[in-house]
């Protein structure tokens, strides 16, 4: 398991959505995933990282919940987890 | 109140749910294993070998990276990624495998439309749990020159296509990552 599943922020996409939405929302995702990957390998720090996070509209203590949540669960199943 | 800190009004319910996470770990001992429960083991996923051309290195003609691949996200979204970025290798084929290197890798949840309160093991609270299908697949590049954010775009358009008008779609990419 990828850490960067840890704190997903996934592309969501809801009715009534048109493709242009969808293309800049996914522009949106391709960004998070690139901070995150750059928090997780130690190029950002937290601050600017969690900054980012909140701008995007992912609560700092929710994420942080969501990926403790993923952790458990994949301790639970056993899952390896590679940075 | 910073947005930021709004969460803080849930205090007493992420309370209740600390105290049983610290008695969860407290009982990692003394908890009955599923040696004692039983219960049903759920399906073991097939994983099959396939290929990929990485973004990131330039290979020589006919050279491609081994990945492995759940049948369960082929079948659901093989489809959209294509045998081109995920190529079903021949045995003669020039396969470097290579622990260190992970392919770019696609995820996608397919809702059923439904969903229905489940209770955490760890924490006690109760959260919202969609029901429906999740697949995740490596996917490589389509030719030698294109560029890893095309290509992702590419593979999210197509497989948000094969889901189709199902309600609640979620999408996500994870990046390849070359080793150094």
């Amino acid at each position: 398991m990828d850490a960067l599943k840890l704190l997903d922020t996934p592309l969501i996409v809801l009715p009534g959505m048109t493709d242009a939405d969808i293309d800049t929302q996914w522009d949106l995702h391709v960004l998070r995933v690139q901070m995150t990957d750059g928090f997780l390998q130690g190029t950002i720090d937290p601050e600017t990282y969690f900054d980012f996070m909140a701008q995007q509209g992912y609560e700092p203590e929710q994420l942080m919940d969501d990926a403790e949540e993923n952790l458990q669960f994949a301790i639970q199943k056993g899952l390896k987890i590679e940075k | 109140m910073a947005r930021r800190f709004s969460q803080i009004k849930r205090g007493a319910e992420y309370n209740k749910g600390l105290d049983n996470y610290v008695q969860y770990l407290r009982d990692s001992e003394t908890r009955p294993t599923k040696r004692l429960q039983g219960g049903v083991r759920g399906t073991r996923r097939v994983l099959l070998i396939r290929a990929v051309t990485p973004f990131g290195m330039t290979l020589s003609a006919g050279e491609v990276y081994q990945v492995r691949a759940s049948q369960d996200s082929i079948t659901g979204i093989g489809s959209a990624v294509g045998t081109t970025r995920l190529i079903t290798p021949a045995p003669t084929a020039d396969l470097n495998i290579n622990k260190k290197f992970k392919p770019a890798r696609v995820s996608a949840f397919r809702g059923s439309g439904t969903a229905s309160y489940v209770q955490s093991k760890v924490t006690k609270l109760f959260y919202l749990k969609y029901e429906g299908d999740s697949f995740s697949l490596p996917f490589g590049a389509l030719n030698e020159t294109e560029e890893e954010a095309d290509g992702a775009r590419a593979v999210r358009v197509a497989v948000l296509s094969v889901f189709g008008s199902a309600d609640i779609k979620r999408v996500s990419f994870s990046p390849e990552r070359v080793p150094v």
